[in-house]
């Protein structure tokens, strides 16, 4: 006979502790994205202190205002990022929608439904992204490096090289969405309803539980049964719907459709949202975090300006700060797992 | 020798086995993988399949799992012939199984683990956080399992922390067949214990336990009958109880004339009658 004591004949051992009342996850979240909200206020205080005109209200609408653009491909770029996926094309989207749309306006179409058109252009390129990357299996690095030229190119063929004008100013689309509601800018309004809406999706929903599961483990997703494939396509897709919505945010305050816009976007998009805590691995990701990251790159940006930093230099700059960002928040997170580690053990 | 249920009475014989398999056959190309092998498992009782590398033991786990199914031969589930095409067919029949790679999802918490791809949703869509937490937590008191919060990575947590996640995973679509492939390799001597803690748990719940192991202490410490596997054809059936090291690794080897089985013969002699698991 086999002793068996060691294996469970003696009452069951307690639960090392009790179950406590389930919390709300929102308090992790925002402790998640603390970090990042302390550099930006740090950011403006200290750039502030030496330039106080930089506290106008004007200005800080206005570094808003165009912070709203990345900050919208930011809030698209989390949900491919957190699947370990990568969206290259959104600069090329961006100028795209923002053609089409004003091409769309120019033709006698209602710049309302021409703006919902140009959304729906941007998730339809986001779906064809989606669709190489599973279907055709090229990694999404590759597959939105070929479509960021074929869309870049569609742009410039579509309005001959040339800015589409000849649009009146004076509708209300461009004066509502492109102008101020309550104080703020519209991009400024859409950014936050885009960030609040995204960030329940991310983290209060189905969709983006799969997301954050395949990101972190894709074998184990399809395991238990999640339609992997699909849950990337529609990442994917949702990534090149806030391109669409950026760019015709950008075309209703512009009043105008330039194809050569939206260049080194992407990789501004990306920097946000590794900023705001999305990591490279995937698994994970923050929507709050990528608006606020794409806050501090507009800061940057404004606060150069005012310390009259040759133009040359302002890209410098930026990577600069990328870099110090993205080593100060691993170096928080290391620290965050290792205290994590041993209060556990 | 006379199988045992999970109670450790005989077996009358009139249970019918929850799972049973006979004559199952499966080829890879050129290579014969199991050849008109048996297996059964009972509700409430805990089976280890034991074999050496290459015996077949993946191979028979894949055709019970959906992940590989059997070329031919017959599968029974609650005494009813059923195909096993897929892993969704399996985990629908009731079937779970809890793979060696664990198959978790390090950077998500505990409770996003445990519900990976069945989340608790409100109008089936917005998840809800606090009935998932909730039944975690119930859950996990159920099994005894030492877990320290439901909300923190399972990358921090320890091996069988992790592997007790994973198990109590297969549990949520209340399966009535636990698959477990190699639930305490890598792992330390107290974490065994709290895994084979947790396979006793099983059993008490009245499941039907399928237990791949290689090492035999395990296998003698918490299941009733052994059934060895060797080059893709059963090799014996034995009593978990009754039986010695040196018969399963005679049987896993197919000679008893090899250094192990002499060495564990030597050691069951022994002055203190010290009888003590080999890993085979």
């Amino acid at each position: 006979m086999t002793d068996r004591s060691a294996t469970g004949t003696e009452p069951p051992p307690a639960v090392e502790s009790a179950a406590p009342p389930p919390r709300r996850r929102s308090v992790t979240w925002l402790r998640e994205e603390a970090g990042v909200l302390v550099v930006l206020v740090a950011l403006v205080v200290v750039v502030g202190a030496f330039q106080p005109d930089f506290w106008l209200a004007d200005n800080l609408t206005e570094i808003a205002r165009q912070s709203s653009y990345i900050g919208i491909l930011a809030i698209g770029m989390v949900f491919a990022l957190a699947m370990r996926e990568v969206d290259l094309s959104v600069g090329g989207t961006y100028a795209l929608t923002i053609v089409v749309g004003a091409l769309l306006i120019r033709d006698g179409l209602s710049p309302w439904i021409a703006a919902v058109v140009a959304i729906a252009i941007g998730g339809f390129l986001g779906f064809l992204n989606g669709l190489f990357t599973t279907y055709v299996q090229v990694p999404s690095f590759i597959a939105t490096l070929g479509t960021l030229s074929l869309y870049k190119g569609l742009a410039l063929a579509l309005s001959n090289g040339q800015q589409v004008g000849g649009l009146d100013q004076d509708h209300p689309f461009f004066q509502v969405i492109g102008g101020t509601i309550l104080g703020l800018p519209g991009a400024v309004w859409a950014l936050v309803l885009s960030a609040a809406l995204m960030t329940v999706v991310f983290t209060r929903t189905r969709f983006g539980a799969q997301i954050r599961a395949v990101g972190s483990n894709p074998d184990a997703a399809a395991f238990t049964g999640i339609p992997v494939n699909r849950v990337r396509i529609k990442a994917l897709t949702v990534t090149g719907l806030f391109a669409g919505v950026s760019g015709v945010l950008a075309l209703s305050f512009f009043v105008a459709g330039d194809p050569t816009v939206g260049t080194g976007y992407e990789l501004m998009a990306i920097a946000a949202a590794i900023i705001g805590g999305t990591p490279l691995r995937g698994g994970t990701g923050s929507v709050p975090g990528a608006v606020l990251g794409s806050l501090i790159l507009s800061v940057v940006a404004a606060s150069l300006v005012f310390f009259s930093v040759p133009i040359n230099w302002t890209t410098f700059a930026t990577g600069a700060v990328i870099l110090l960002a993205v080593a100060l928040d691993s170096l928080l997170r290391r620290a965050r797992a290792a205290r994590r580690r041993s209060t556990s053990s | 020798m006379t199988a045992t249920t999970g109670a450790g009475r005989p077996s009358t014989g009139t249970d019918a086995p929850v799972l049973s398999m006979t004559g199952i056959n499966k080829r890879f190309g050129a290579v014969q993988a199991l050849t008109d092998v048996s297996f059964s498992v009972q509700a409430g009782e805990v089976v280890a399949l034991v074999g050496d590398n290459g015996a077949g033991k993946s191979t028979l786990v894949k055709v019970m799992s959906g992940a590989g199914p059997a070329d031919s031969g017959e599968i029974l589930f609650e005494g009813r012939p059923v195909s096993i095409p897929s892993p969704s067919a399996s985990q629908n029949l009731g079937i779970a199984t809890v793979f060696q790679d664990l198959a978790l999802c390090d950077n998500l918490d505990v409770v996003g683990n445990l519900f990976l791809g069945n989340e608790v949703t409100i109008g089936g869509v917005a998840l809800d956080e606090a009935e998932m937490e909730k039944r975690s937590w119930e859950l996990l008191r159920t099994l005894a399992a030492k877990i320290p919060s439901v909300r923190i990575p399972v990358a921090s947590l320890s091996g069988g922390q992790r592997q007790t996640v994973a198990i109590s995973r297969s549990l949520l679509g209340n399966p009535k067949v636990v698959i477990l492939d190699e639930p305490t390799a890598a792992l330390g001597v107290a974490q065994t214990a709290q895994v084979l803690n947790l396979v006793e748990r099983l059993r008490d719940r009245g499941l039907a336990v399928v237990l791949i192991s290689h090492n035999m202490a395990d296998v003698q410490a918490v299941a009733d009958r052994v059934l060895v596997l060797r080059l893709g054809r059963n090799a014996g059936e034995f009593d978990a109880r009754a039986v010695s090291s040196t018969e399963l690794v005679a049987a896993i080897t197919g000679a008893s004339d090899n250094v192990v089985a002499e060495r564990a013969a030597r050691e069951h002699r022994g002055p203190a009658g010290r009888h003590e698991g080999t890993n085979a």
